[in-house]
């Protein structure tokens, strides 16, 4: 595991000691209590959460993630969709050691793939804060207004085909 | 009955803000996954003509979320109502599969389909086609919710198909007897309490108000009820809902035209997902 691990960090140049720190998720589809504390609930239970903060009133909730750990986007989606609901937005804020944007290129952080939207050759370093962009991560209203740029960002099935691993890959925009 | 419909929508958009929990009906909305709640409700008939007493009837029932989008009921009830001793008296199943959900911010619109089976012991007594201790049969149907930031109404339509013995039996057969109807349901839901949400311990207090129609399919035999709810929601998992239900207009034998309904609901959360190992 830790040789394919190194094999694919040396294939993309990326230094793999970046820590996702935190997170703000926005849940969709409801508004009381009840609702809000299945979600709240449901984030508590994931291996990588140390805390979870609710906000009630706005759907959201402040993640603290616990220090060490890989946390995984899939999961606290599926947290949010199992409790019942959906996700509108996903900010992840992290410490990144010098992660190169190329235009049109991947970036590896942790175990997961990213490709940005709004890149243009600079670098992710220190703590920077990432939106999650795409179908299940955002309403489907402000998914319709993303639509033409993430249908002309490659892979829309969100699988990055390498032949020694298929990797997750999201999209995202440097906040 | 046009003037009846527009009030009650006019009744239903004078509602601010509101919940989904209904009292006499489910929304299209589902159980969150690996949970379970427990909930025993009870029914009471004050003294009337028909029946000559008062009544009541026990009803638990357990409801388990499989996945985010299918759930489960088992219930059975304990009554006195179709027999002048206090008995068992039927057991039921019901099913849920949510097949819709458009989530936006504090919005939503979802639509749910539904399996309901229930059989009784009780005898084949009055018209109206009840599946909760009245009947033995079967009902299908769709329910669609939307909920618009302050506000949430339900709708819901079925068909019910009777299936007791006599039905089927050429011997016994009873051709007065109404076998089939259409359920229609519309529900809203008003928030009461708490006036701003700090955290999930305060008490949230509801108020309802449902209309629960049903029409024989065989004969013009129909009933219209309106039923207000008051829902106590406690600590986030607990609910107490207390119910009274009458008929404002209608043709069926019914054992009642009103009743009260009273029923404490406890949700325990995650309890089918076993938590991941921590690293």
């Amino acid at each position: 595991m830790k040789t394919i691990f190194l094999g694919i960090a040396l294939v993309c140049s990326v230094v793999a000691h970046t820590q996702f720190t935190k997170a703000n998720l926005q849940a969709s589809g409801l508004t009381c209590a009840l609702c809000s504390n299945a979600i709240n609930k449901s984030l508590q239970k994931l291996s990588f959460v140390v805390t979870v903060k609710p906000d009630i009133k706005n759907s959201s909730f402040d993640i603290v993630f616990r220090e060490g750990n890989e946390v995984s986007i899939d999961e606290l989606k599926n947290a949010v969709e199992n409790a019942g609901f959906s996700v509108a937005s996903l900010k992840i804020t992290g410490n990144f050691e010098n992660i190169p944007l190329q235009k049109d290129g991947y970036a590896k952080i942790g175990n997961q793939a990213f490709y940005f939207l709004n890149a243009s050759g600079e670098s992710l370093r220190g703590e920077k804060t990432i939106t999650i962009v795409g179908k299940n991560f955002m309403t489907a209203n402000t998914f319709k207004k993303y639509g033409d740029k993430l249908k002309s960002a490659s892979s829309s099935s969100g699988k990055f085909d390498n032949a020694a691993n298929a990797l997750h890959v999201y999209h995202a925009i440097v906040s | 009955m046009k003037i009846f419909l527009a009030s009650i929508i006019l009744f239903i958009s004078l509602f601010a803000s509101s919940q989904e929990l209904y009292v006499f009906t489910e929304p299209a909305s589902n159980m969150p996954a690996g949970s379970m709640s427990v909930k025993l409700a009870g029914q009471f008939i004050p003294d009337n003509k028909s029946l000559d007493r008062s009544a009541q009837r026990f009803m638990p029932e357990i409801m388990l979320g499989m996945n985010k989008n299918l759930m489960f009921h088992v219930g059975g009830s304990f009554a006195n109502m179709n027999t002048s001793h206090f008995n068992y008296e039927s057991v039921w199943f019901y099913g849920k599969y949510r097949f819709l959900a458009n989530d936006e911010l504090h919005k939503h619109f979802r639509m749910a389909a539904f399996l309901n089976a229930s059989h009784t012991n009780s005898p084949f007594n009055y018209e109206e086609l009840n599946l909760r201790g009245d009947k033995t049969g079967a009902e299908a149907g769709l329910i669609a919710t939307q909920l618009w930031n302050k506000l949430a109404v339900s709708g819901t339509v079925s068909n019910i198909q009777l299936l007791d013995s006599s039905r089927f039996n050429d011997i016994h057969y009873a051709p007065q007897r109404i076998y089939q109807a259409m359920n229609y349901s519309l529900s809203a839901g008003y928030l009461l309490l708490p006036r701003e949400y700090k955290n999930y311990n305060q008490l949230n207090v509801n108020l309802y108000l449902e209309v629960l129609a049903q029409q024989a399919l065989t004969q013009h035999k129909y009933y219209i009820d309106l039923a207000p709810a008051l829902q106590f929601i406690f600590n986030s998992n607990a609910k107490l809902n207390l119910g009274y239900r009458f008929q404002t207009t209608g043709n069926m034998d019914r054992m009642s035209k009103d009743s009260w309904f009273i029923s404490f609901e406890r949700t325990f959360l995650n309890l089918l997902n076993s938590r991941k190992a921590k690293k």
